[in-house]
Parts: structure tokens; sequence; C-alpha cells
């Protein structure tokens, strides 16, 4: 009996004192992606298709929590404060990541408090205006604004949001008066369109492209200045550059992050596995079939250019902010 | 369309997609059921599930989820006073004084066939009217949404409890609470007094299970009976099943409330809560004996679980003739869409058509399967309530903290307890819960519609509000008349008169 105690504690004592040998194998426990978006939305619809596959190459489940509200923020900082052991990581875009923490008060510091580990992919929005407008061209629009100040109503997704800044860069670089309407998101945006309460917004091609096989949109202009040349219904639509307003530049990115602490190894790991999902057929084809592209960039480019970025949306801001 | 339709048919002659819909029927029956674990939640974490099979199967699958977990969200409403779901806050006033009088199981099965009569209808007539209601559903912007959610609350206020005051009172500070947080148009924080937890509003979870799971675990307690039904009722009895001329006696209301949750559910976003209620106010209306409801009336029950139901039909309507989800759970079905390669919009009818008529047949479909699974598993719920408190309450308490915990942090178990005192001496005040947990949820869309339609009016809100948009006129006019109604009731009948609006 005594022996049998023994060998018991001298087992336990073991097994509490054997160094981590096993478990130093990241990840050995299921990864959590938290999404600062709602439901439903284009970032969800991508998680969805990218977690499987992501944890058949990590071996280990990777869960999507949505923590919607306070602009993107609540999400953000909940992953800026997490633990730093890489089972906690973040899928959000650039406004949110790059742009609106520098226009409120955040509890973390936007700079330092991220490790990019991908960008999938990125959109630029597009300008399109309800079939029934009289104007069919940004130049027939923007003299309409001029003659009726006030009178066009152009929706966007929200304050700072993906559709607010080429929005507020347009009105500023064609110096029209116009009234602003926010919404709730891509969605309620464009069924005001559709609606003819607005006349136009910023959206993307997927979500246009049956309203306007149907005829009731007409496409003004895509910001920045490269044209959907493979697409087959807006190859043709002219960018903002080219016509005359290089200053509409906004590209959404769609983007993967850790909090800074992440050991460097277990980054690299993270990094690697978003590498090879990029390779995997079954992850193509799901975004074929969402209508998405695939403009992959590796976390260190990201890094690399988001720098870059900050610096450019800090500019925009006071840029966007004067009145 | 008649080719396209037999086409539809050859479509569901397949027994596996009826065990597909089975299967998201229970197992969204029970996540309704369990509060704090939302029907949204079940969704968003079965979806990939749907994207392995093939669509026919798939969205079937989804939709028995949803299905099953708005009724799901009945049960506790019903037994214990906390609802599920928002969709069944107006079920709490009349579910548990019937579950007290023993007739738990009446209630229960009562809520099923209204769920089901008044979702299989309003699919019905949204298949029949789905090019009207598209046309509709354009007509009902920001301010026709504003307005009608004042017309609402008005209308909640006045329904509930002893007193129209009373229940106005709690509308507002429901109202009050849902400004915490960030603000809804410009996105800065406000009234936060500088708590992180805070910054992304109060959460609706939290909340719900502290206002309602709180005060009923507090007065189980604090009364002294071994059961939470009545010992008076005789044991025998309860747990009776619903009878015919008992159900006979509810089927106009259930008529009625189809029609108005039919029509609500052309409102974008806040559909279901505020159809329940209206269904409810309007059944009260034209009771013969009103002064029964909320103390255990089935006609109470029928009324808000049709209503809310009823609003399932019209909110596809959006999604799958614009390709604009309405709420979260027509997201998470638009997500389930477009991964099958089906991208909803003006053409899906064209390109589409056969799996499209398909799919809906089988969401009508499901409703029949679900009469049968539900009866079935109805039993035990009803059962588990005659069980004596001493186990009851303690299970519930842990419910409402693992409810809690399952979605949110550790904060949120303080905003459920905080949420719970307050709501308890409030109840002890004789002030009714459920307007301010409506008036809550409403607060967000209050201000964000308001705004937009103050945008759009250019300076002149009058004007806009009650020339240019008839239908805002309409529902604001409707709501200043029935507050001068009730005041004119309440000063002709002399204080102490039970008051009936």
């Amino acid at each position: 009996m005594r022996t049998l105690r023994l060998l018991s504690a001298v087992a336990l004592a073991v097994a509490l004192m054997a160094p981590p040998a096993a478990r130093a194998e990241f990840p050995e426990r299921p990864i959590t992606v938290v999404i600062p978006l709602g439901a439903g939305g284009s970032h969800d619809l991508h998680a969805r298709g990218i977690t499987p596959i992501l944890s058949e190459i990590l071996g280990q489940p990777v869960v999507v929590s949505l923590v919607p509200g306070g602009a993107g923020m609540k999400g953000t900082t909940q992953v800026a404060k997490a633990n730093p052991d890489g089972y906690t990581i973040i899928f959000t875009h650039n406004a949110f990541d790059q742009l609106t923490p520098q226009t409120r008060k955040v509890e973390f510091d936007p700079k330092t408090a991220f490790k990019s580990i991908a960008r999938i992919n990125a959109n630029e929005p597009m300008l399109a205006a309800r079939a029934g407008v009289p104007y069919k061209t940004l130049a027939e629009m923007i003299d309409y604004a001029k003659k009726n100040p006030g009178k066009v109503n152009i929706g966007h997704t929200g304050v700072w949001g993906v559709g607010f800044v080429p929005t507020m860069q347009l009105i500023k670089a064609a110096g029209i008066k116009v009234n602003i309407i926010p919404h709730q998101g891509g969605g309620p945006a464009m069924r005001a369109v559709l609606a003819g309460e607005d006349d136009m917004t910023f959206g993307f091609a997927t979500q246009y492209r049956p309203h306007y096989k149907a005829g009731k949109l007409v496409p003004l202009g895509i910001a920045g200045d490269k044209p959907l040349k493979d697409d087959p219904d807006f190859k043709d639509v002219k960018t903002m550059t080219q016509l005359g307003f290089p200053g509409v530049d906004f590209t959404m990115d769609r983007i993967f992050m850790a909090p800074a602490g992440v050991p460097a190894d277990r980054l690299e790991k993270l990094r690697k596995a978003f590498d090879e999902l990029n390779k995997k057929p079954a992850y193509h084809a799901f975004l074929k079939n969402i209508g998405e592209k695939i403009d992959y960039m590796s976390g260190a480019e990201y890094d690399a250019y988001r720098t870059k970025r900050m610096q450019q949306f800090a500019d925009l801001i006071k840029e966007v902010g004067s009145k | 369309m008649l080719a396209t339709l037999g086409q539809s048919i050859e479509l569901l002659l397949r027994w596996d997609i009826y065990l597909y819909i089975s299967a998201g029927l229970i197992v969204g029956m029970f996540v309704g059921a369990m509060p704090g674990l939302t029907t949204i939640l079940a969704m968003a974490v079965l979806l990939p599930i749907s994207f392995k099979l093939e669509p026919m199967l798939g969205i079937p699958f989804l939709i028995g989820v949803y299905k099953g977990g708005i009724y799901g969200g009945s049960i506790p409403a019903i037994l214990v006073g906390i609802p599920g779901t928002g969709a069944s806050i107006a079920t709490t006033f009349d579910g548990p004084p019937l579950t007290r009088q023993g007739k738990g199981r009446k209630a229960l099965e009562m809520a099923l066939f209204a769920s089901v009569i008044g979702d299989v209808l309003s699919d019905i007539l949204t298949l029949l009217l789905i090019g009207l209601i598209a046309r509709i559903i354009l007509l009902i912007g920001p301010p026709e949404v504003f307005a009608i959610i004042i017309f609402s609350l008005i209308l909640i206020a006045s329904v509930s409890g002893e007193s129209g005051l009373k229940g106005a009172i709690a509308a507002c500070i429901g109202v009050g609470l849902g400004f915490v947080g960030t603000e809804s148009v410009d996105g800065e924080a406000r009234m936060t007094f500088g708590i992180a937890a805070l910054v992304g509003g109060i959460p609706l979870i939290p909340l719900v299970i502290g206002i309602f799971a709180m005060p009923e675990v507090l007065e189980a307690v604090e009364s002294r009976a071994k059961s939470f039904i009545n010992e008076a009722v005789d044991p025998s009895k309860s747990g009776e099943p619903l009878r015919w001329h008992e159900f006979k006696r509810s089927i106009r209301t259930i008529l009625r409330s189809t029609v108005i949750g039919t029509g609500i559910g052309m409102v974008p976003g806040v559909g279901q809560v505020v159809a329940a209620f209206i269904g409810y106010s309007a059944a009260k209306r034209a009771s013969k004996h009103p002064e029964t409801f909320g103390k255990g009336e089935l006609d109470g029950i029928a009324a808000p679980e049709a209503a809310n139901n009823a609003v399932n039909g019209p909110t596809l309507v959006p999604l799958l003739t614009l390709g604009i989800p309405g709420d979260n759970i027509t997201a998470i079905l638009l997500g389930a869409f477009v991964a099958h390669g089906l991208r909803p919009g003006p053409q899906i009818f064209n390109e589409q058509g056969a799996l499209i008529y398909a799919i809906l047949i089988a969401a009508v479909l499901a409703n029949i399967l679900f009469v049968v699974l539900a009866y079935l598993l109805l039993k035990p719920f009803a059962k588990a309530i005659q069980l004596p408190k001493a186990y009851l309450v303690p299970v519930i308490l842990a419910l409402a903290f693992v409810g809690t915990l399952s979605t949110g942090s550790a904060s949120d178990l303080g905003i459920m307890m905080v949420a719970g005192i307050c709501a308890y001496i409030l109840k002890k005040l004789r002030y009714d819960l459920a307007p301010l947990i409506i008036g809550f949820i409403l607060a967000e869309p209050i201000e964000l519609r308001l705004s937009q339609s103050i945008l759009y009016a250019r300076g002149d809100n009058l004007t806009f509000f009650f020339i240019e948009r008839p239908i805002a006129s309409f529902f604001l006019l409707a709501g200043i008349a029935w507050m001068v109604g009730m005041i004119y009731v309440r000063y002709r009948r002399r204080p102490g008169e039970a008051m009936v609006p």
C-alpha cells in the first residue's frame, strides 16, 4: 500500500516536472479567429470557407468568433489585449486596422499592437448610380451636382468605413455639395440606392453584378487606378485616375493579424499555414463560388506595406476631416 | 411557371431532405431553448456543414435550425418566464401564469400550433405575392421604419402591465440604456463612464438573461412554495395536452396575428420582436375578456407566437429579390446561397427558379415535420417544470451564468448581475420589464433611422415626415391618436379601476 502511494506520488511529480516537450508543438489546442464584424457579411463568408481548410493544415480546429460593435473597435481591442500566444488571431480589414483607431481614443497603439499573418485579397470600391438619374457618367454627375447643390444623395457604409473614404475624397476633389447619408454596411446602402432614396454609393462588383445585369445600376467609376480587366461585366468601367480624380483612391484589404507579442516561431507557423492555404485548389474554388478574387500578400510583405499605409491614412484623416 | 413548379416537386422527392430538415429542427429547438445560446450563433456554427452538402440539403437544413430555434426560444419563456430569443419576450406575459396553473403543456402546444400556422400561411402569402411585397419593401425607407418603431413602442408600453405610464417609463429606461456605447452614426463612444466593456454598448444577451432570469430566480426563492406550479392545482390535471375546443377559440387570433406579422415582416430589422407585441395587443383589444390577458390566457400565447413566425415569409423577400439580407439570420442564409453558387437577386427566379421554389416549398414542409417532432419532444420539457423548485432553481441559475459566459466575456457576468438586481427592484415596484428590453433593442434603429431621415429631409423635417412620406405620417399620427385615446380612457375611469387600453 505504502509503495503504491509512493509510486503514485513519484509518477505525479514526474508528470508535473516533465518538460512540456510534447506540448511544444504549436498549435496544440483550437485557434480562435475574432472577426470584428457582424454575421453574414463578406468577412464572415470568407472565414467560413477559410477556417475548415486552415484546420486541416494546422491540425487543430480553427473557430470563428464574431465580435461586432464599436465601429469595429470592440473585437480589435479584444485581440490587441489578448494573450499573445498565437491562439487568438483577428480577421479584419484595413479601415478597422489602420484608419479607425487613428480617429478616436483606443486602448492600444495601432502602430505596434499587431503583426500581419496574411492578406487574403483586396477590392477597390466602385461608384454606381441608380438607373433613372439624369446622368450617365461621372462628369455629367458632377455637372448636375454643381447645378443642384445639396440635391444629390450619396449613401455610404458608415463613418470611416470602406465606402466613406472614397465618397469624401470625391466630394472634395470635385468640389460638389451633396447630401451624405450613413448606413450600417454595404447591404443597407445598396438597398437605399435600389429604392431610389439614395442616388449613388460606393460598393463592390460582386454586390452590384445582379442589379447591373437587371439594368438597375449605372457604374460611374472605380476608386484608384486598377480597372477590373478580367471582370465579365465591369471590365470597361473607367477608374477614378482615368477620369481625372487620382485622389479618389481606396482599397479594402482583407487581412489576418496576430497580437504583436506572439513568439516568432508561432507567427512563422501561422504565416506558413496561410502560404499553404493559398495553394489549395479547394480554397480557390470557394473564392470563385463567392465571386471574390485572390490578391495574396504574405504577412511580412503586408507588415511593410501597412506601416506606409498608416502614415497615408493619418494624412487622409486630416484632409477629409477638415471641411 | 407550372413547368418550373413541376421540376421543383421532382427535386423534393427525396427522403434525405427531410432527414436533414428534422436534424436542423431538433438542433435549433434545443439551442433556442437555452438562454444565451442564440439561433444566430447556432446557424453561424452550422453554416460550414451546410457548405459541404448540396444546396437542396444544406439550405433546408439551415432553415430547419432557424425555425426550430425561434420556437425553442418560446419554451423557457412559457415555463419560467425567460425568453430564449427577443421574439419570445411577449410570450412571457401569459406563459408563466399558465404554467403556474398547471397548463404549461397546453401553452407549449398552443405556441407550437400558432407558430406553425402563422409561418405556413405567411410563407404561402409570400410565395403568391412576392412581386408585390418586393415593391412594398422598397417603399419602406428610414422615415417609415422610424415611424413604425415609434408607433410600436407606444403600443407596447400601453398594453403591458397595469399602467400604461409605468410601461412608458420602462420603455424610456430601455431606450436610454440602448444609447450607452458607440453612437450608431458617427461611431463615437458615449455614456460609457470610462468602462471598456461598455464601449460596444451593453450586450443584449447578459441584459436579457439578467432582466428575466434573475428576478424569476429571486422570486422563486422568496416564495416558500415547493414547486413552480400552484399547490392548489390538482397534480393529476397538470401536464394535460391542449384540447380541440381550447384551440378552436384562438383560431381568429392566430389568423389576425398572421396578417399583422406578414405586414410587419416587410419592415427591415425589427420584425419579429415588434410583430409579437402588436399581435398581442391586437388580440387583447379584440378579446371579449381583455382582463384575463397577462393572468394566463391561451390567446395571449397564440397571438405573439403566430405573429412572430409570420414575419419569416416576407423577411426572405429582400434576400431573394434584391440579394440584400434584412437581418442577421437571412444574412447567414445569403452566405449559404452564395457558397453554393446561387446568387440571390433580381434574376434568380429566371436562372434557378426550380431550385429556389423547391427550397421555399421545403421550408413550408419543414413546418409540418416540426409539428410532429416538437409534439413528441415537448412532453419532457413540460414534465421538467413539475420538479421541485429545490432542483429547478439552481439549474436555471447555472444556465443563466453558462448562457452569459458562452457567448461573452467575464465582464458580461457583471452586467448580467447588475441588470438582474435592478430588474428585481423594478419588478417589486410593479414595473413591467418587457417594454424596457424592447426599448433597449429598438434604441439603435430609432437613432439611426431618425438621423438618416433628417439628412434626407434637408432641413424641412415636418414637410418630409408628414407630407412627402405618407406611410410614415400615417404611423406617427396613429401613435399620437393612440396616446390621446389612452389618456382619455384613463381620466374617464376613476383611478383604481382596471384600465383597458
